[in-house]
């Protein structure tokens, strides 16, 4: 009887632990895969709510990577895994503010497709994020500063910007004084693309003031509209307010 | 001590066989067992705790990701309503009075626009376009529409979108909070905008706030050679009238810089502002982010631009043509012949055809022939001492048009520009104080005025005063009707009207694309470089 004693013992022990790595596992292997798929999406449209609100506004835009905006090949010429700013839009808070955003981008460790690769971790994807900064901030300063603003497992980025004309990018038809951010993203567990396509209207952008634009030079025209041609001529438009209730005045 | 205590209370035999088994059990280590039961419970336990613990940080994040989301897409939709309801808005603000209530007598708001039984019909409904008068009058239900709420219809909901009153009071205008407030936004290169502040009755703590700005009272000098100079390298953009009393008294009350805010009589908003002296011309143009009018930029807008290219054909032929017209009411401040502000004849003296032979005026009007010529279609392109006795002066008006859309340049009231190759041609004197002959009714002429500050020769003046000016279009008292003679009194009363333009230099804009390209170039060849 003494030999099965530790046999007993040794099984009693592997049998808790069994029990605690199946529900360990259950907990971060399953649901986690079901909660990345979720997230992707949910990070995609969290971006886009968050900065069509904060964009709206934007009156200028400095292209900070000229050979990586409006081309139409998808990003190739960073160095793996390396950050490097895109670019940076200057937006009104309100009359007396200003803000601006760097829009800063991870290359994936793998410029080509990814599809059954093995092994993936967050770094081998590209990632793209968004610090809020100062006017007078230099974005090259924040290329390792934490965002949750950002979109992650990114494969294939395309970023088009658009001054007053519109233009057509893979049979699609980009309208004018908007910032468009178009790609796919692959969730970890899967490996399965994504594809987005985002659209942010760029209200207080006047012609001509997009910086290191790529594009060729407009001609001076005959006639001008009486105020500088913009998405909505005549209208500057501020951000957003949320007001607190206690704060809330009575409707007269 | 428990074997024995067993002993006494059972029988020898059975408890022997019992304590031998528990001896063997004993032996046999169930603490041990017990241990490795107990020690797999508890990694059960704390493998179900974590995962409890796991579980519900989870569902706690994403209740607060779900919630943040929500709120953010709610922002978005918002924003997007906002955005929609900003057009509305824009519309009504360039569009004016586009249901015709002021003319109705529907407009019900005296203390921002004058009611229209008195001089509504008079003045036009343009001066109610970019008016921010008419946006307080129309937001606070005053304009003869009782809801001005707007219904933006977005994903399948309804947002009422309404123009909140969170302004401060201006109690030079009413004592109710405003709908509007005047702001400048330096950094944005925007000098002058009228910012209103929209929300949903839906979402009352949200709000976003717009800037409206003047787009209906400028017009552009489009890109060309013009005389001596030419605008290749500025974008130039021209008031279409004259800075109205609505105007300054707007920024008297905005600038800040007086103390006290001199009282106006509203009937008086729509028209030319006169009382001012050249500095404060100056300063009220700096105001919207302009400059005063300059000369040859005046020339440039109101003479036909086709023609004025073919001056120098003509030269000779004009010079002649103008001597020959009968002086019947030449005046000029220093006592001379009035002399032209630019050099050289222009193609056609008169903005409304390309030949001077086809103007009425051309070869001056018989007096018997008076009241042939003097039409209410004649007088809308020249509004002289006559006309005035005939029709009422029709502020904000699109008469006496030049061929870019600028307006009231021959007759009206004497216009002020600044003219720094020649100083002392800085007066459009083409006005209702001169007679429809008068050659001074003509593009390019030129008179000199001091400015109201200063005195002004008493000629000009002696000949005003015999034509008895006509009252009801100076909006002033007329001093010349209360028998004033004085030099020092009257200079006073010349209305001198101005206006602004604003110039944007395009030559830094064409530096900064080159400065793009050459750096486009240079990033290329260090890409290039490192490479390769």
């Amino acid at each position: 009887m003494k030999k099965y004693t530790f046999f007993l013992q040794v099984l009693g022990f592997l049998l808790g632990i069994l029990i605690g790595t199946v529900l360990v596992l259950g907990a971060l292997g399953v649901n986690g895969c079901k909660r990345s798929e979720v997230d992707s999406s949910q990070q995609i449209k969290f971006f886009e709510a968050t900065n069509f609100s904060e964009w709206i506004t934007t009156y200028k835009v400095n292209i900070l990577n000229p050979l990586l905006i409006n081309v139409d090949k998808k990003f190739s010429a960073g160095v793996v895994r390396s950050w490097q700013p895109l670019l940076k839009l200057e937006t009104l808070v309100n009359e007396r503010e200003s803000r601006s955003y760097c829009i800063i981008y991870r290359f994936p460790a793998y410029n080509g497709d990814v599809t059954g690769k093995k092994d993936l971790k967050n770094n081998d994807l590209g990632e793209l994020k968004v610090v809020a900064v100062t006017s007078n901030d230099d974005c090259d300063k924040h290329l390792y500063s934490k965002s949750n603003n950002h979109i992650s497992g990114i494969t294939v980025l395309n970023i088009w910007l658009t001054d007053y004309e519109q233009k057509r990018f893979l049979e699609k038809e980009l309208k004018p004084f908007h910032l468009y951010i178009m790609g796919e993203v692959i969730a970890q567990s899967s490996k399965k693309g994504m594809p987005f396509a985002l659209a942010f209207p760029l209200q207080n952008m006047k012609k001509g003031n997009v910086l290191n634009l790529p594009l060729s030079a407009y001609p001076r025209e005959k006639f001008f509209p009486s105020v500088p041609r913009k998405l909505l001529s005549g209208v500057t438009f501020l951000q957003l307010e949320l007001e607190l209730e206690s704060q809330l005045r009575p409707r007269q | 001590m428990k074997l024995k205590l067993l002993n006494l209370s059972i029988t020898p035999k059975i408890t022997q066989k019992i304590v031998q088994k528990i001896t063997r059990l004993n032996s046999f280590s169930w603490r041990r067992v017990l241990v490795a039961t107990i020690t797999g419970l508890f990694l059960f336990l704390s493998a179900f705790y974590v995962y409890f613990q796991f579980q519900n940080k989870k569902i706690i994040t994403l209740k607060q990701n779900v919630s943040l989301l929500e709120k953010k897409i709610l922002e978005q939709s918002l924003t997007m309503v906002f955005t929609e309801a900003a057009k509305i808005v824009r519309e009504r603000w360039e569009g004016g009075d586009l249901e015709g209530h002021w003319e109705k007598g529907l407009l019900n708001c005296p203390e921002e626009i004058m009611p229209a039984n008195n001089e509504g019909k008079i003045v036009s409904d343009l001066y109610l376009r970019c008016n921010p008068n008419y946006l307080q009058c129309y937001y606070s239900g005053k304009a003869g529409v009782r809801d001005s709420r707007i219904d933006i219809r977005f994903r399948g909901r309804l947002f009422k979108v309404v123009v909140q009153n969170i302004f401060p009071a201006v109690n030079a205008y009413s004592p109710m909070q405003r709908y509007y407030s005047i702001v400048a936004l330096p950094h944005y290169e925007l000098h002058h905008g009228v910012m209103l502040s929209l929300s949903t009755v839906e979402y009352p703590q949200y709000s976003m706030k717009i800037i409206l700005e003047d787009s209906c009272h400028n017009t552009f000098l489009p890109e060309g050679v013009y005389y001596s100079w030419s605008n290749h390298d500025r974008d130039i953009y021209v008031d279409k009238y004259l800075v109205s009393n609505r105007d300054v008294w707007e920024w008297v009350i905005y600038s800040g810089k007086w103390k006290k805010i001199p009282g106006i009589n509203k009937e008086f908003f729509p028209y030319p502002a006169t009382n001012l002296t050249v500095k404060e011309m100056q300063q009220y143009c700096e105001f919207r982010g302009k400059q005063l009018m300059e000369s040859n930029v005046y020339d440039a807008a109101s003479i036909y631009r086709e023609e004025s290219e073919g001056r120098e054909d003509r030269e000779g032929r004009e010079e002649k043509e103008v001597e020959v017209i009968p002086d019947l009411m030449a005046v000029d401040v220093e006592g001379t012949e009035g002399t032209e502000g630019t050099e050289g004849a222009p193609a056609s003296l008169y903005p409304w055809c390309r030949e001077n032979s086809d103007a009425f005026l051309y070869t001056g009007i018989p007096r018997r022939e008076l009241g042939k010529y003097l039409t209410r279609e004649n007088c809308q392109l020249v509004y002289s001492y006559e006309c005035a006795q005939l029709f009422k002066y029709q502020p904000y008006s699109n008469t006496s048009t030049s061929w870019m859309g600028m307006n009231q340049i021959l007759g009206g009231y004497p216009e002020y520009l600044q003219n720094s190759a020649s100083p002392r041609e800085n007066l459009k004197l083409s006005s209702f104080y001169l007679g429809i002959n008068s050659p001074w009714h003509a593009l390019t002429k030129r008179a000199y005025w001091k400015g109201p500050e200063v005195k002004v020769g008493r000629d000009l003046f002696t000949a005003l005063y015999n034509q008895k000016l006509p009252t009801d279009i100076i909006p002033l008292d007329n001093a010349l009707d209360k028998g004033v003679t004085d030099d020092d009194e009257l200079e006073r009363w010349l209305a001198v009207g101005f206006r602004c333009m604003k110039t944007v230099n395009v030559v830094n804009k064409i530096t900064n694309k080159v400065t793009n390209k050459v750096t486009n170039k240079v990033t290329n060849k260090v890409v290039n470089k490192d490479g390769a």
